[in-house]
């Protein structure tokens, strides 16, 4: 990621933010909201679905925003994609989805599926399909792990787990990931 | 539609790289302004608020120490069904979340270490009791939430004593030592407690066969199934150590070694196939079998269920010397092996602890 991303550069949007100034929290919202999408947009599978979970999302960060304190060595994107993670928990049970931090997300009759975008290519279409039939925990340790680049230690952080659970979980979900992908099944 | 069987770290590749759904930009811009209409609306009533003080200084001088008072007799009036209800919420139950939250809320308004480390050992206490009602109604899953929750919570509140102690000491403190040492002994109890529980579900089962060597691990959250060249078991224990983040202790405790003869051997190696004895291939694929290809991936599914495919690797560092390798999978094994060998010193440093070692009969294994 890029200097736009830095620790540092989000730091001073955010305190610009705790301060009162629209920008800076206009700016970490337009830095921040694609991220925030593309985790939500796979665990739901529904355009609409996270467009309204990320706007709920980045209200509460709003609201929490005056508590949040900038610490040396921690990542504002942690805490943030806590309050995601506990939007998107919030939202399955009021979907009354139970679920199992085991079951597959995708595998719920409740939940809808929009199809992949067209310009999307054949093995990213795979992949996206072997990844929505893991377990919850599991998709977004390999989405926090490979696409937000946050360590174990972080994940943990955001996850409420130990890092040798992350550790083992993203071990699993590889495994399954290659187990699938050489079947060819496609689960969506 | 048949894909080739992936590499574990051309898995890897595959993620990070995938294209993922975009946000449409016009929903975008339209969830902007409606965040940027309640931050107004934040930073309004917060400025309210702040004037509101400032104009009657006494007041909030007064007011200042009972906030957290009020805060939570606040939160007890507004949330008491929900704070009650959540309250003696389990890992499982709908308003577990719910409990959590506001545990962190009352330890963010909690306003010394002191308290605190007094608060997290009641949470802690509180913990153990969930996981003990959990088990006794047969909640396996909600059972390993509950002990990661003890785990972390034990961790925090002896790191904020030791926190407590340090500062103590450098303020000159001679009795440092002993500051909260009623809370930091019921800690250690209780963390006692809780690895005795932990130790009660490990099981390490080691099989030797002419210098092969199958190991079995299973642990809450650890399920480890890998093949090495060596029979010393003070490296064997190390090697179970390295990968599966349990103490030497707990390894030696639980383990159980068989050694079996040639016949058990050669049908092992026919079943997991390739069996280069040194190496552990690719990081997934450690199930029953040291395999030094990427390829060798029939092994991956033929003897044991996903969960037996995993965790060979679930000690690899947060440095990645093994998910974000370029090196192909013998690589990975070289690097295991490497690892390895790194230990030897260290195994042969710290040999001397003489745990017993149980040897039992061959027995028929899950």
């Amino acid at each position: 990621m890029g200097d736009e991303n830095s620790i540092e550069h989000i730091n001073e949007l955010v305190r610009g933010a705790q301060g009162g100034d629209e920008d800076s929290l206009g700016c970490l919202y337009e830095l921040l909201s694609d991220r925030v999408y593309r985790y939500i947009v796979m665990r739901v599978s529904h355009r609409e679905t996270a467009e309204d979970l990320m706007q709920t999302a980045f209200l509460e960060m709003i609201r929490s925003l005056p508590r949040y304190k900038i610490r040396v060595g921690a990542k504002f994107t942690t805490w943030l994609f806590q309050i995601v993670r506990h939007r998107l928990i919030d939202h399955y049970r009021r979907q009354k989805i139970v679920l199992p931090m085991d079951e597959a997300v995708e595998s719920h009759p409740a939940l809808q599926t929009d199809p992949a975008p067209p310009d999307m290519g054949d093995s990213d279409k795979h992949l996206l399909s072997a990844i929505a039939a893991l377990p919850e925990r599991q998709q977004t340790i390999l989405h926090l792990y490979y696409r937000e680049d946050m360590s174990p230690s972080e994940i943990a952080e955001v996850m409420d787990i130990s890092v040798i659970s992350v550790r083992v979980e993203k071990h699993r979900a590889i495994s399954k990931i290659r187990h699938l992908f050489s079947e060819g099944d496609t689960i969506v | 539609m048949n894909h080739k069987k992936l590499s574990h770290h051309e898995a890897e590749e595959l993620i990070r790289k995938a294209s993922y759904p975009e946000l449409n930009t016009t929903s975008q811009q339209r969830i902007k302004q409606t965040l940027l209409s309640e931050f107004a609306n934040v930073v309004n009533a917060r400025d309210d608020r702040q004037n509101e003080q400032e104009e009657k200084p006494s007041y909030h001088l007064l007011a200042q120490p009972m906030i957290p008072i009020i805060i939570a007799l606040v939160m007890v009036v507004v949330g008491a069904g929900t704070a009650i209800a959540s309250d003696s919420a389990k890992p499982g139950d709908a308003l577990h979340g719910v409990d959590q939250a506001l545990e962190d809320v009352r330890l963010n308004f909690t306003l010394s270490d002191t308290a605190k480390a007094e608060y997290m050992l009641e949470r802690a206490q509180e913990r153990e009791q969930e996981r003990l009602e959990l088990e006794s109604e047969g909640k396996t899953e909600d059972v390993s939430e509950a002990e990661e929750h003890v785990d972390r919570i034990l961790d925090n509140a002896l790191e904020t004593i030791n926190r407590v102690r340090a500062e103590q000491e450098e303020r000159g403190n001679e009795n440092a030592s002993e500051t909260l040492g009623d809370v930091y002994e019921k800690l250690t109890e209780l963390q006692e407690r809780h690895q005795d529980r932990l130790q009660e579900h490990i099981q390490v089962e080691v099989k030797i066969t002419n210098g092969r060597t199958v190991v079995e691990v299973r642990a809450p959250s650890i399920e480890s199934n890998f093949t090495l060249s060596t029979d010393d078991v003070d490296q064997i224990v190390n090697e179970i150590v390295q990968r599966t983040g349990l103490t030497e202790e707990q390894v030696r405790a639980a383990l159980k070694v068989e050694y079996e003869g040639n016949g058990a051997n050669t049908n092992q190696g026919s079943e997991e196939g390739d069996d280069s004895p040194d190496a552990e291939g690719d990081d997934a694929s450690n199930e029953n079998s040291n395999t030094n290809s990427s390829n060798q991936n029939s092994n991956d599914n033929t003897n044991s269920s996903d969960d037996d495919n995993d965790n060979s690797n679930v000690n690899e560092s947060e440095d990645n010397e093994n998910d974000n390798s370029n090196n192909n999978t013998n690589d990975d094994a070289e690097d295991d092996d490497s690892n390895t060998n790194k230990d030897d010193s260290d195994v042969n440093g710290s040999a001397g602890i003489d745990a017993p070692v149980q040897v039992v009969a061959p027995k028929v294994t899950q």
